[in-house]
């Protein structure tokens, strides 16, 4: 047990990121989007992604090593507590109190897209890149003024979930990978 | 971009310091009645008031990291947490939209009146800033004390001396941190 909770850096980031990927696809499916019902333990799914989140980015500055400033590990610090705390206090909540919180990750993934050149592939920094404009532009619109989206845009906030993944679960876990 | 983000904590801090002191005029202008900015705008200046604290914040350890143990490093990102998640509470519950998360102003009161009185006489900030950042703290810890702990709500014929105090922390902090950076940059490339 002790190996489990004292495990290396490496190690945190990849079961952070394995258990963010099992967490979104399981959302994915139970979101009504398959077509299916929330099965029970939705709320611990839900938790388990906050957690995972967290974990992630927790473990980004040790990822990033020198490419950015000894102070981004305090603001990852900043930024997990923040999700993972929101996350709990939104949990089973039926509005969108958590867009707030995802306005904020977004930003974030923005920042991540610019200091990860070179440490994590294009490819997914593009994810990055591109699911964080989306996210700020929307998670900012409902946050700030209030806009919900139309029906019609849904496709587009499904894309948006997707580069989501990709980018934030895929990227890290695959440029763990090859450290 | 990737500049930006990568910037010097020196050149940071003093960027958020200046986006600090313009947020909470802004914010102080809207709370006095001078005028009514719209609901999401006010909210943007919210998120905006919380994002330059914590670079004020994180920078605040890097700017007396001689005079303290290497645990105020960990605390500075506690207490970033907790201003961060506060102030996306405040947005995201309409409940502590009209009179704000008494727990986080506390707390960030408290250990902003023991970084102040930890620091003073070290040099790093400059005697003025000091004391006005010890006077602005020690007000905003007691009326958001009392609202947390006794919830009690100050009457309007004293939310002037309110605003007396917010004006002092906007020097003390905004202006004291701003300056004291300037002092840290310079004396290092002498």
């Amino acid at each position: 047990m002790k190996s489990f909770f004292a495990s290396t850096d490496k190690e945190n980031a990849q079961q952070a990121g394995y258990l963010f990927l099992i967490t979104n696809l399981l959302g994915f499916v139970t979101t009504g989007l398959m077509g299916m019902e929330a099965p029970p333990g939705e709320l611990l799914v839900s938790f388990l992604w906050g957690l995972s989140l967290a974990g992630i980015f927790l473990t980004i500055k040790p990822l990033l090593g020198d490419n950015v400033p000894e102070n981004w590990r305090e603001g990852t610090t900043f930024l997990a507590a923040a999700i993972f705390a929101g996350n709990c206090l939104t949990l089973g909540s039926d509005g969108n109190e958590f867009g707030p919180f995802f306005f904020f990750i977004c930003l974030n993934m923005v920042a991540l897209y610019a200091v990860s050149e070179g440490v994590i592939g294009n490819i997914w920094r593009y994810n990055l890149l591109v699911g964080g404009l989306m996210g700020v532009i929307f998670a900012g619109a409902g946050t700030f003024f209030g806009y919900e989206p139309p029906e019609a845009l849904m496709p587009l906030q499904l894309v948006l979930w997707i580069t989501f993944i990709l980018g934030l679960g895929v990227g890290p876990l695959l440029a763990w990978r090859d450290r | 971009m990737k500049a930006f983000f990568t910037q010097p904590i020196g050149q940071l801090a003093r960027q958020n310091c200046i986006g600090f002191i313009g947020c909470n005029l802004y914010l102080i202008g809207n709370g006095f009645g001078l005028y009514e900015g719209p609901e999401g705008i006010n909210r943007i200046f919210n998120f905006a008031w919380a994002f330059t604290l914590l670079g004020i914040i994180l920078g605040g350890y890097y700017l007396i990291e001689d005079q303290v143990p290497e645990y105020w490093r960990m605390a500075t990102g506690i207490l970033g947490g907790v201003i961060i998640l506060g102030t996306l509470i405040e947005i995201s519950f309409p409940e502590f939209r009209e009179n704000g998360f008494a727990g986080m102003y506390f707390l960030w009161a408290f250990n902003s009146l023991t970084f102040s009185l930890t620091i003073r006489g070290t040099g790093v900030f400059r005697p003025v800033y000091e004391y006005l950042s010890i006077f602005a703290f020690t007000f905003i810890m007691i009326g958001s004390g009392a609202q947390l702990f006794f919830d009690y709500t100050p009457p309007e014929s004293i939310q002037p001396l309110f605003g007396i105090g917010w004006i002092a922390m906007i020097i003390g902090l905004g202006v004291g941190s701003y300056v004291a950076w300037g002092d840290k940059m310079s004396s290092s490339t002498e």
